[in-house]
């Protein structure tokens, strides 16, 4: 791996309009750091996906943009509110799915949770409440700690929708959901976000469950964003090349991208390169390799393919 | 209309969608006037960002093959001429597809040629099936 | 988005009421719990009153009811029940981590000083329905309602012990009407401490016993070097929370007899009403304040 350089991917995505931004922030938990100088910034109306391993910081940033962690250093707007001393207003305008599908309130039931959730929320739309309990078959008699996982989440992301919020924070959505409850939900969520202007933030572990609602996606790794970009953009350039080589092959030059990963063996050879689509099949080339193929990634497999990299780099 | 969509197929979700409009027209299913689904509805049924949904229509219509009527939804454009432009341009995408899956496996255009005109002349040992990988 | 959705938070009077409902919800098991016993202590003393089968059984002190506000255990129950109400009240939330209640658009802190104030108008009410029901069972049962009698007030010890005439003073003594409020108040303030516990520690029982540990060490000390206003201290704290009076047995030359050391009066009560509430009023806003998840 000696002659090439990886580099992260793209953080910066422009001058906005964003619904969240952090800048620089930092937070730890006595000696360990969640968050090491994070830079969000997430476009209004987007649905952004954050993906990364477990500890990467994902749900420290959610319940930090929640104004439910105080950060040490740096600065977040949430639709222009900072959460450390506006939370209130902050939380108003969030639909907020936490990862703990437990209910604090387990001894009351469904439909009493629920009330209580439209007494905070002004907005709350009881019409809708009622379609989405339908859609989730929510039995609304039954106590709270009864449900299973799947269930809580039910009830958990109808809270989080039912009162239209400008943005919607969702830590592992469609974790314990069945596939026919997690294909009703990108149902809903696709139709939620036709009928009301919505940033979406995602944090998961299974973006593929996600990923055909998900237009920008930032890559979490130790508290740092290794890249946030415009999904279509990792699309378009972060690819997959592969190519028959001659016996022998020293490899490319200079690619004019940036490889992230390379692999295979003898005269076949895979590449996984960040950079321009046509500049990379040319320097391949040139080199002497015969590109064949030439294909997208899934998020999925563009986040294991950066934090696998950067995984052999601490290592 | 019915549209339909890889998640394993290489190309972004909303060109999917505009070629699946496009091979509408050029089956006839789809006509000049006809409305195509609310931006809701297909995203809905697809279970995809309604962004999604109208990137592709906002490019259909740029290209003339749609008009988005305000307040009323989608319709073809009036005077869209499916054999004129949508066929020939639907069969070099098709081509390029299939191009670039015969030089992944190996295949020069004379190879894929003979084989097409064997295909269509009903070789009984056709299996079709090179896509499995197609996603990796 | 229009900026009248925009940060809507909701009104703090109806965010006050669903904590008073949520509450309600909270403690009714326990409360029901504690209603039945009520219920049956008030069944046996109106049986002993009324029944000549179970009077016999029992000795004459149980038979007449005397119902002071201010004395053991009518004081003692309700300052258990008020210590011990903050731990049902907060049932279900988890105080140091991720609870619905951090995730609700309202200020963390005016959250947690109404859902304390939901706890305290619950605890009143209890309070009132626990005095009202032991009025009532001391009427029913024949019983007195608070103490008409002649105590004895020690003025000298050694005095008395010697059996100086004018070592004791008889004073006529019933019960103030400020005894009747003194439950409340003493509760109030068993009730803010407690909250101030749970809010401030992680462990809130753990720190309840090591206060009574030190409480206790405190009285050893008082007791054994016979430090005068050490005794003097614990004895004003257990009589404000627990009840307990200033009456102690002294063996006097006519014989054992209860005499009292002091006779409360209404000033001490503000006082120290006026001290310990504003004490547990300091420690919940001090503890409502603590960072909830570091």
């Amino acid at each position: 791996m000696t002659d090439i350089a990886m580099a992260a991917l793209p953080i910066d995505l422009g001058s906005g309009p964003f619904a969240v931004t952090t800048r620089a922030l930092a937070k730890r938990f006595g000696a360990v750091r969640a968050l090491d100088g994070l830079d969000l910034q997430v476009p209004e109306g987007a649905v952004y996906v954050l993906v990364g391993p477990n500890g990467a910081g994902k749900s420290t940033l959610i319940r930090t943009i929640m104004g439910l962690v105080r950060y040490q250093a740096g600065a977040v707007s949430v639709l222009g509110r900072d959460p450390a001393d506006r939370g209130a207003e902050v939380r108003a305008d969030i639909g907020y799915v936490p990862e703990d599908y437990r209910f604090g309130y387990a001894w009351m039931t469904v439909g009493r949770w629920l009330e209580h959730e439209a007494v905070y929320h002004p907005s709350w739309d009881a019409e809708y409440a009622r379609e989405l309990s339908t859609r989730y078959e929510i039995d609304r008699g039954r106590r709270c700690h009864t449900l299973s996982k799947g269930q809580s989440r039910r009830v958990q992301l109808l809270a989080a929708l039912a009162h239209r919020p400008p943005l919607l924070l969702l830590d592992e959505p469609t974790d314990g959901l069945d596939h026919v409850v997690r294909d009703e939900t990108l149902s809903i969520l696709s139709e939620h976000l036709a009928d009301s202007p919505t940033t979406v933030v995602i944090s998961t572990h299974r973006v593929y469950e996600v990923e055909p609602l998900v237009d920008h996606v930032g890559v979490l790794s130790e508290g740092r964003l290794l890249g946030q970009l415009p999904r279509d953009e990792l699309r378009g350039s972060l690819l997959r090349y592969w190519a028959d080589v001659p016996e022998g092959w020293s490899g490319p030059g200079e690619l004019g991208g940036r490889v992230v990963k390379r692999s295979g063996a003898a005269r076949a050879i895979e590449w996984t390169v960040w950079g321009d689509r046509d500049a990379v099949t040319r320097g391949l080339s040139e080199a002497g390799a015969a590109v064949r193929e030439v294909a997208p990634l899934s998020v999925d497999e563009a986040a294991v393919a950066l934090l696998s990299e950067t995984g052999r780099k601490a290592s | 209309m019915k549209i339909r969509l890889s998640h394993a197929d290489g190309r972004p979700l909303y060109v999917q969608i505009m070629d699946e409009v496009r091979s509408g027209l050029v089956r006839g299913t789809l006509r000049p006037e006809d409305p195509l689904p609310s931006v809701r509805e297909l995203s809905s049924s697809l279970r995809v960002n309604p962004r999604t949904v109208s990137q592709a229509y906002a490019a259909l219509e740029r290209d003339g093959v749609v008009r988005i009527r305000h307040g009323k939804g989608t319709f073809v454009a009036p005077g869209v001429r499916p054999d004129e432009r949508e066929r020939p341009r639907l069969a070099r995408e098709v081509a390029r597809r299939a191009l670039a899956d015969a030089s992944r496996n190996g295949l020069a255009l004379g190879d894929l040629m003979t084989a097409l005109r064997e295909v269509e002349g009903g070789d009984p040992h056709q299996d079709g099936d090179g896509r499995k990988e197609g996603g990796q | 988005m229009t900026d009248s959705t925009i940060g809507r938070i909701p009104a703090m009077k109806a965010v006050w009421m669903e904590q008073l409902r949520v509450v309600g919800l909270a403690i009714r098991r326990e409360a029901g719990l504690a209603a039945l016993v009520v219920a049956l202590g008030s069944v046996a003393v109106i049986g002993i009153s009324r029944l000549p089968v179970l009077q016999a059984i029992f000795n004459e002190d149980m038979q007449r009811l005397v119902f002071d506000p201010a004395e053991s255990p009518w004081m003692f129950i309700p300052v258990l029940a008020a210590l011990l109400l903050p731990i049902v009240v907060w049932k279900g939330e988890r105080r140091f981590g991720d609870t619905p209640l951090w995730s609700m658009p309202v200020d963390h802190r005016r959250h947690i000083l109404l859902k304390v104030t939901a706890g305290w108008v619950w605890l009143m009410a209890i309070l009132a329905a626990f005095l009202a029901w032991a009025t009532l069972t001391t009427m029913v049962s024949g019983g007195a309602l608070g103490v008409d009698e002649v105590r004895l007030l020690l003025l000298d010890a050694a005095g008395a012990s010697a059996g100086a005439p004018d070592a004791m003073e008889p004073v006529n003594w019933t019960t103030p009407w400020w005894q009747w409020v003194l439950p409340f108040t003493s509760a109030s303030a068993a009730y803010l401490l407690a909250s101030t516990l749970v809010l401030a520690t992680a462990r809130p029982l753990f720190w309840a016993a090591g206060l009574w540990v030190a409480g206790a060490v405190v009285l050893g000390i008082g007791e054994i070097w016979d430090i005068g206003w050490m005794q003097r201290t614990t004895e004003f704290v257990a009589w404000y929370i627990g009840g307990e009076s200033f009456a102690r047995g002294v063996q006097l030359p006519t014989g054992r007899e209860v005499v009292w050391t002091l006779l409360p009066t209404v000033q001490m009560w503000m006082a120290l009403s006026a001290f310990w509430i504003t004490l547990g009023l300091a420690g919940v806003l001090v503890a409502s304040g603590r960072p909830r998840n570091q």
